[in-house]
């Protein structure tokens, strides 16, 4: 969200997780900022006037800095794009930056309802991760695929935050679309491997298997419209 | 060769041999059942050979058939080796994995798969845990020598399994794949989830041969009983026949472990369970401890079904608790004086 709302000369560290191209969409601006791993003694080093926290963060960390009187704002992970428009807003207004925050949501609810979904019933799909996680319903990729017009089978399998499901009851349930997170990786996993399983092409041959990248909706953002966008022109 | 085992006293493997095979014929049939979505035996032969777009066929073709052939073929070549590596070493507790020769094979297949050199060519995963096995057992040979005591071997064996445990977990923990380091367990403790006909395909020649060396080691093996110098004079070739076991064991257990992971004890327990069947010549024993570790492998498989909180037991889990106080009965027994 940062990245969404200042320039680069307002920022004075991002996490390194911001640096992973497999997980963020800004991994190149990150890689010419300071970086942090979450430690307090690193975010006072360089002296920011404002520290953000996400909810997986190092809760010692922000104590520590309460502590010391350097100003933390926290925020949950947005399970949503309307949770992702709150704390944007939120964000916007202790930056005094919330036009940019309206201009960003503006354009976002624009791209979005360009992408509304056609009358008719919904194909069924399934996000389906390495090592068989199904996100549930209460994820973001859960809203993206629902707003890209699916069925999402996690609401089905009764999933909330998400779950392992076995490749056998993935095949019973049969879907008619698969949706796979890409990222760019030469390190291979078994976890990886999985979703290349004879099973799985042959159970999804007659429907469709869609790849959206991971970084694209891993965390929302103005970005997430593009994920839906791939979603939605992928639907049969 | 049943008369020849009439003379020696011993009883018939026939009949030891038909019930090994029954058994694990209905093993198999309950593998190709059991599972998150149950299926009944009367429905598999539609589910094998009818309408290919069902889901329920899918489940049982590309699903169950590969992972409980594969449990064939991968506990025929423990059993098999067991067998062979007890009669070679004159050793009651040889087995591929307490020697550390699944434990080499392990990593050399670690090695190659995280480093994506596994991606080039589909025989790169099975040849290095071939060499990872053969290397072993070459290693154990060095560290313990050719006399070892019982004692010294199973010493050379932990020490060899530690360290490629260790370098397994260490690995795994360089590779930069953020679900790599969770993947040890499957490479420590083995498992048959998931896997696919590719992969019985990819072992299938390696462990046919390496088999059928083991098995060509049998009268080998049945002189050896006798002693050294006996079997010398009976015209064995000593040599040849330590070479016949090493490389078949390196084929049959490397090529395995490099699409199962480490499982351990089938080796260690199945030669001792099918020995009373057959009287005490290490030759007879070999395929029955080939069909008895199928079977073994199968029932192990099975109970890595039933379900968890978090998803499936570990094959690997389910030997070491069968296996392990089996192998405890075993250390208790060589203590007694015989």
């Amino acid at each position: 969200m940062l990245f969404e709302l200042v320039d680069d000369a307002r920022i004075a560290s991002v996490t390194t997780l911001s640096r992973d191209p497999g997980l963020s969409p800004f991994h190149r601006r990150a890689a010419g900022l300071p970086v942090n791993h979450g430690a307090a003694e690193e975010l006072l080093a360089v002296a920011p006037d404002l520290v953000l926290s996400g909810s997986g963060g190092t809760r010692l960390a922000e104590r520590l800095l309460g502590a010391l009187g350097v100003p933390v704002l926290s925020f949950d992970h947005a399970d949503s794009l309307e949770a992702y428009a709150a704390n944007l807003r939120r964000l916007a207004a202790a930056l005094g930056v919330t036009p940019r925050a309206e201009r960003l949501l503006a354009a976002l609810a624009a791209k979005l309802a360009r992408l509304a979904p056609p009358p008719g019933p919904a194909p069924r799909a399934v996000v389906y991760q390495p090592n068989g996680y199904v996100p549930g319903a209460q994820t973001l990729m859960h809203d993206l695929v629902s707003r890209a017009g699916y069925a999402d089978l996690a609401t089905e399998l009764g999933l909330g935050f998400g779950g392992f499901v076995a490749l056998e009851s993935l095949v019973a349930a049969h879907p008619e679309v698969l949706i796979v997170s890409v990222r760019d990786t030469r390190a291979p996993s078994l976890a990886e491997q999985l979703l290349d399983h004879p099973a799985l092409r042959a159970s999804t041959a007659a429907a469709r298997r869609v790849e959206v990248a991971e970084n694209l909706w891993t965390c929302a953002g103005a970005f997430s419209a593009d994920a839906v966008a791939t979603l939605e022109q992928a639907r049969p | 060769m049943s008369t020849v085992a009439d003379r020696a006293g011993s009883r018939r493997p026939a009949p030891a041999l038909l019930l090994l095979l029954a058994v694990c014929a209905l093993l198999f049939v309950a593998a190709l059942c059991v599972g998150p979505v149950p299926t009944a035996p009367l429905a598999l032969p539609r589910l094998l050979w009818g309408d290919p777009g069902d889901p329920l066929s899918v489940i049982v073709r590309e699903l169950r058939l590969p992972r409980a052939l594969l449990a064939v073929l991968v506990g025929a070549s423990l059993g098999l080796s067991g067998a062979a590596l007890q009669g070679l070493l004159r050793n009651p507790l040889a087995e591929p994995g307490l020697l550390g020769i699944s434990g080499c094979a392990a990593l050399c297949a670690v090695l190659v798969f995280y480093s994506g050199l596994a991606g080039h060519d589909a025989w790169v995963l099975p040849a290095a845990g071939m060499v990872g096995a053969g290397g072993a057992v070459l290693g154990l040979y060095a560290l313990a020598g050719r006399q070892a005591s019982m004692l010294t071997l199973i010493l050379a064996g932990v020490a060899l399994n530690s360290l490629a445990a260790a370098l397994t977990t260490l690995v795994l923990n360089l590779t930069p794949n953020p679900f790599a380091a969770y993947e040890i367990f499957f490479w420590l403790m083995g498992s048959l989830a998931n896997r696919s006909f590719e992969h019985l395909w990819l072992i299938l020649p390696f462990v046919t041969l390496g088999a059928a060396l083991l098995l060509a080691s049998a009268r080998g093996l049945d002189a050896l009983a006798l002693g050294e110098d006996v079997a010398h004079s009976l015209g064995t070739d000593l040599g040849a026949l330590r070479r016949r076991v090493i490389l078949g064991s390196a084929l049959a257990v490397g090529s395995s472990v490099a699409v199962t992971g480490v499982i351990g004890f089938v080796g260690l327990v199945v030669p001792h369970l099918v020995r009373p069947l057959v009287g005490h010549r290490p030759g007879a024993v070999l395929v029955l401890s080939a069909v008895a570790g199928a079977a073994l492998t199968l029932a192990a498989d099975l109970g890595t079904r039933f379900p968890l909180l978090n998803g499936e037991l570990r094959l690997g889990v389910v030997t070491a608790l069968l296996g392990a106080p089996f192998f405890i009965h075993l250390v208790l027994r060589s203590r007694l004086p015989t």
